[in-house]
This record gives C-alpha cells, sequence and structure tokens, in this order.
C-alpha cells in the first residue's frame, strides 16, 4: 500500500508538477501585469465591505471558508516537513510560490465566479463548471469532478485528522489510547 | 464529531456561519504566540531571515529538495492552483466577478505570508528542528532526538514549548484541532459542490450520503495512519487536482481569457469612480456566464422602467 502511494507519488509529484506550479503564477502575474500587487488596496476595502444574500455568501464569509480550507495541518505540519526535508531555504520557496500563486488565484476564482449557477437557492461552482461552460470539454469537467470527490472526500481528510492525533500523542505520550479516542468520537 | 456531523448535515450556510467565528479567531491566537516567542528572540531575527534567504540559493539539502519541499508543502497550504479555493469563491455574493477574485488572492497572502511564516520563524528560532534529506539516513542539522516524527506538528509544539514550557504543545493540538477541523469542513463543502456538479447530469440521490459516510471513515482511519502514510495520500490527492485545474485553466485562458476580460473590465469602472460595479458578459465577448448575463438583463429592464417612470 505504502509503495503504491510512493510510486504514484513519484509520477504526480515529479519536478514537472512544481514547476508548472510555479511557472503558472509567474505567468498569470506578467499577464494581469502583477494585480496581487497594484489591487492590494482594493482587496483590504472589498473584505470590509461585502454583503450576503439569501443565496450567497458575503466576499468575508467567502474569504473566511477558503481560509479555513487553506488554514490546515499544511501550515503546522507543512512547514515543519518543508523544513525538515528540504531545510530553511524551503520557507523562501514557500513565499516565492505564494507570490505568484496569488496571481492563479485570482484568475482560478474569477473563473469560478463568471460561470457560477444557482442552483436550489445557493450559488454553485467552480474548476468543473469554468471547464465545462469555458472549455466546453464536459469529459474534463467530469474527470475533475470525480478526481476533487476522490481527494476532498477520502484522501486529504486523512492528513487533517492525522494531524490532530498525532499532536495529541505528543501531549499525551504514545500508546493506542489517543487513536483510539479519537477513534470513538469519530464513531459517535 | 456529531458537531461535524451537525454541520455537514446543516448545509452551506451554515458552514460558513460557523467558520466565519471560529477560522479568524485561532489565527489570529496562533499569530500572537508566534509573536511572542519571536519576540523572545528577537536579537537573532535577522540572522534567521538572511539564513532563510541563503539557503534558499545555496541549499544544504540541495537545490531540488529545497524548492521541491517548498513548493509542494506550499501549494499544500495556500492551495492557489489546486482548484479547491474556486469552489468557496462561487458561493460568494459580488457585484462583479473580479472582487472575489482579488478576495482569494488574499486569502493566499494570508495562508502564506502570515500563518506559514509564524510557523516557520517559530521553528527555525527556536532551534527546533532536525534537517533529513528524503532517502538519507544522515542529518545535515540535528537540534532534536533522531526519532522526532518529520512530517508532523512535532517541530512546532517543541518549539512552543521551548519557551512557554507545558503550554506549547497542548496550544497547538487545540489549534491544530481548530484548523484541521475547519479544513475538513471546507473539504467536504468541495465535494459536496462536485456531488452535485455530477447530479445535474445523473441523479444519483444516494450520493451525498455515501460521502459523508467515506469522508468519516477517512478521518477515522487518518487518526491511526502513519503519518508519511496520511501524507503520501494527500499529496496523491493535491497533485491530482493541481494537474488537472492548472491545465484547465491554461487551456481556458488561451481559448477564451475569461479572468483577464473580467479584470480589465472591473480596472476600467474602476477608473470611471463607479459606486456599483456591474458585470456585462455579453459585452465583454464571454459566453456561458448565463448567470451574469440574466443578471444584467435584469437589471438593465429595472434601470429603464425606473427612468420610464421618472418620465411620466
Amino acid at each position: 500500500m505504502q509503495d503504491l502511494v510512493n510510486s504514484i507519488n513519484a509520477i504526480i509529484w515529479s519536478p514537472a508538477l512544481i514547476y508548472l506550479c510555479l511557472g503558472t503564477g509567474l505567468f498569470f502575474s506578467i499577464i494581469t501585469r502583477f494585480v496581487q500587487v497594484r489591487q492590494f488596496k482594493e482587496m483590504i476595502r472589498l473584505l470590509l465591505s461585502g454583503k450576503s444574500s439569501e443565496k450567497g455568501i458575503s466576499s468575508f464569509q467567502a474569504l473566511a471558508v477558503s481560509l479555513s480550507g487553506r488554514v490546515g495541518t499544511g501550515n503546522i505540519a507543512g512547514v515543519a516537513a518543508a523544513i525538515g526535508f528540504g531545510g530553511p531555504g524551503a520557507v523562501f520557496w514557500m513565499w516565492v510560490v505564494a507570490f505568484f500563486g496569488a496571481a492563479t488565484a485570482y484568475i482560478e476564482s474569477t473563473n469560478a465566479q463568471i460561470y457560477k449557477e444557482e442552483e436550489d437557492g445557493v450559488y454553485r461552482g467552480g474548476p468543473a463548471y469554468y471547464i465545462e461552460k469555458a472549455m466546453g470539454q464536459k469529459w474534463y469537467a467530469w474527470i475533475f469532478a470525480i478526481s476533487t470527490i476522490v481527494a476532498c472526500g477520502v484522501l486529504l481528510p486523512v492528513v487533517q485528522s492525522n494531524g490532530i492525533g498525532d499532536a495529541l500523542v505528543n501531549v499525551f505520550g504514545t500508546g493506542g489510547t489517543v487513536p483510539s479516542f479519537l477513534g470513538e468520537i469519530a464513531l459517535t | 464529531m456529531l458537531i461535524l456531523g451537525f454541520i455537514i448535515f446543516g448545509g452551506v450556510k451554515r458552514i460558513a456561519n460557523f467558520t466565519q467565528i471560529v477560522v479568524p479567531f485561532m489565527a489570529l491566537a496562533y499569530i500572537i504566540i508566534a509573536c511572542v516567542i519571536i519576540g523572545m528572540h528577537i536579537d537573532i531575527l535577522p540572522s534567521i531571515f538572511m539564513s532563510i534567504i541563503t539557503d534558499a540559493f545555496t541549499p544544504m539539502a540541495g537545490f531540488g529538495a529545497a524548492i521541491g519541499w517548498g513548493v509542494k508543502r506550499g501549494v499544500y497550504s495556500n492551495e492557489a492552483g489546486q482548484g479547491t479555493g474556486p469552489h468557496a469563491a462561487a458561493a460568494a455574493e459580488v457585484e462583479h466577478p473580479a472582487q472575489q477574485g482579488l478576495v482569494q488572492a488574499f486569502s493566499v497572502y494570508i495562508d502564506t505570508l502570515f500563518v506559514c511564516s509564524a510557523t516557520a520563524f517559530m521553528i527555525l528560532i527556536t532551534q527546533s528542528y532536525n534537517v533529513l534529506p528524503e532517502g538519507s539516513s544522515t542529518f545535515i542539522v540535528q537540534n532534536l532526538a533522531a526519532d522526532v516524527v518529520i512530517s508532523g506538528p512535532a517541530f512546532t509544539q517543541i518549539a512552543v514549548d521551548s519557551v512557554l514550557t507545558g503550554f506549547g504543545k497542548p496550544f497547538i493540538a487545540i489549534a491544530l484541532f481548530f484548523f484541521a477541523f475547519t479544513t475538513i469542513l471546507a473539504y467536504y463543502f468541495i465535494a459536496e459542490n462536485n456531488v452535485s456538479y455530477i447530479n445535474r447530469t445523473i441523479k444519483i440521490p444516494a450520493l451525498r450520503f455515501v460521502l459523508k459516510v467515506i469522508l468519516m471513515s477517512a478521518v477515522f482511519y487518518g487518526t491511526v495512519a502513519q503519518p508519511s502514510a496520511a501524507w503520501g495520500m494527500g499529496d496523491i490527492g493535491v497533485g491530482l487536482m493541481a494537474w488537472l485545474n492548472i491545465i484547465g485553466i491554461l487551456i481556458i485562458f488561451f481559448m477564451a481569457k475569461p479572468a483577464i476580460k473580467a479584470l480589465k473590465d472591473y480596472e476600467a469602472q474602476q477608473k470611471a469612480g463607479v459606486k456599483n460595479y456591474t458585470f456585462d458578459p455579453k459585452k465583454l465577448g464571454i459566453t456561458n456566464a448565463t448567470f451574469w448575463e440574466e443578471r444584467f438583463d435584469k437589471a438593465q429592464s429595472k434601470s429603464q422602467a425606473s427612468t420610464k417612470d421618472n418620465e411620466s
């Protein structure tokens, strides 16, 4: 199982993806003439002036939702791993990918807004929707949707709960008690 | 877990309300603690900063390792390009799509420049880390015992504990509980959104329920899994989504440039100093944005009606 996971990762997280993430960010930064710097003031203004409606949530709420998704085990344990395996310099590359990545985030989130839909009184959207509508390739959108359900429904929650379990083990000491304690909460 | 169940079964709006209260509060508490710890070692802060910069270009662990781990864990944390952020972005009520793009870009800043940096400085300034390249058994830097787990919260817990003895480990455990808990909620929201997408074509009513059960089991599995196995699975998830989403947005850019058109339109309105922003996809040559077309037409007919009222 572990071997399988490792060999899949060696393919997915080859240096190609590393440079794709950095390169795309740099590309969109140039194309938008560094929107992440130019519109900094506007970002703050928008956060403070958001309105919500019956169908949608306000800009501030959407930020909180996405921030709560963003700020997770990665911010505490992920940074530790980056330093532990990559040395202190890895922190610098985290900053670089965040700075350029902000332009990528602008592009993907604006796409999501443009192609959003109203369904059962709430707004829905995301890559599957914009891929279908802007690219016109339904099969590609389906692959994204299924991958996302697998990733967000199974693969990613494992990391989060593992972080919680690990942090508690470091407090109470090792032994089966903490994982099984958490497990009991999980089952109730 | 009961709370998780209550929120998940309660729908999107409730998720939003819950996270809005918890996230800013806990992130702030975390940053304050980090400031306290950094403040106690303020004299070596410049040298820590320098060591990050110099090590970035002449990394002790090798260039590939530094850039690779930095980008990998950076994307893991700020999710730029991964395609998770757009789900929450779509749910927002805004006057103009570009506004949500800007807010989300800001969220990347907060995540990495504030929260990740807080963690990094805490760990580095208190020397609570080891550096062990993958596949190697010799430490390049060893400040801690060899058996401290690298891909876990241990470094951070030891860092806080070294200054606030006895407080650090439980504090990080609690902070992590809240951070991770809300992240799991966000994952559910994202997965559910894609279930909705699939349900548009094929109605499978049980799909939502199955998702809830599977997600709960995954959470349970995570508590008993080895950190390396858990992160291995997570990396597959992030990598898979990032590949598909980044290629998608690049193709969309070359086909239609909708986000760039929206930005130019927004900046033109900004320059004109309008109070209420409007978005007319037809005028910009953006097709299939049905929601905005309808909204713009509605607003048009309303304003025409009101001018007629004024005339009569």
